[in-house]
């Protein structure tokens, strides 16, 4: 009898998992490791679970116009929405092009800096979430020196 | 023996605190070949947690795609001068760092 009530938990956590899983449920602040292997903007997307996002000039992306190394390019990125709760950074050229996956409290601002990697001219993509719901912003930056070649 | 020090500052003004971290770690890629053509083994942050007071306010997930020794600002509300600022950070190796510094 036990063996069969055992079975049968385990059955159910199973399919809960499995459940969860399909519904791109995951915990706040898990990584995701095939959206950091994702090898295209597209699959990032994909790997997150994301719908398509909207553009927003409520996105300001600052970053220099021409990077002279790829491998420290300074990005600032402001977002002027109530209520975010997550900035994606993502170098749309870079072999993986997810940068960075941010989750922010309620006490954090939606204000970041940070040092990226560009492995050529590309665009940055900034994906914020803001009340559920997901906004875009890009900028274009020339790269003179690849971050990312062999070197 | 790899050389890993974070550099934090938390400055208090009027919206809060401005946080800056300066990590000491290669963030390499797994890309990046030698002369010899030897590829440098993946060595990179993978996520970054910052505390206030014992209050996680945020939670970064990298990728390598983050600059070598990386730094951040980040701007945080309701600090007050002497508020506990941590940051930890945990490597794809498995190495974690933590740092504390008192908000100014």
């Amino acid at each position: 009898m036990s063996d069969r009530r055992d079975f049968l938990v385990l059955a159910t956590a199973a399919s809960l998992a499995r459940l969860l899983a399909s519904a791109g449920v995951a915990r706040a602040g898990e990584r995701d490791v095939h959206a950091f292997s994702a090898g295209s903007p597209e699959s990032v997307y994909a790997a997150l679970g994301l719908s398509a996002p909207v553009e927003s000039a409520a996105i300001v992306i600052q970053a220099p116009d021409v990077a002279e190394n790829g491998a420290q390019v300074p990005l600032e990125v402001t977002v002027n929405l109530p209520r975010v709760q997550r900035i994606l950074l993502i170098g749309e050229g870079n072999r993986f092009p997810l940068l960075a996956d941010i989750r922010l409290g309620e006490r954090s601002k939606p204000w970041l800096e940070a040092k990226v990697k560009l492995a050529e001219s590309s665009r940055i993509r900034v994906i914020a979430e803001a009340d559920g719901r997901l906004y875009t912003a890009t900028r274009d930056v020339r790269v003179i020196v690849g971050g990312c070649l062999p070197g | 023996m790899q050389n890993y020090t974070i550099r934090l500052r938390a400055t208090v003004d009027e919206q809060g605190a401005l946080i800056k971290a300066l990590l000491t770690h290669p963030m390499e890629s797994g890309f990046r070949k030698n002369a010899s053509g030897e590829s440098a083994a993946a060595h990179y942050i993978t996520d970054i947690t910052l505390r206030i007071n014992d209050e996680t306010v945020l939670t970064l997930l990298t990728g390598s795609g983050i600059a070598a020794n990386p730094l951040f600002g980040w701007r945080i509300a309701d600090v007050r001068s002497g508020d506990t600022v941590t940051v930890v950070w945990r490597d794809n190796l498995g190495n974690t760092r933590t740092k504390t510094a008192s908000a100014q």
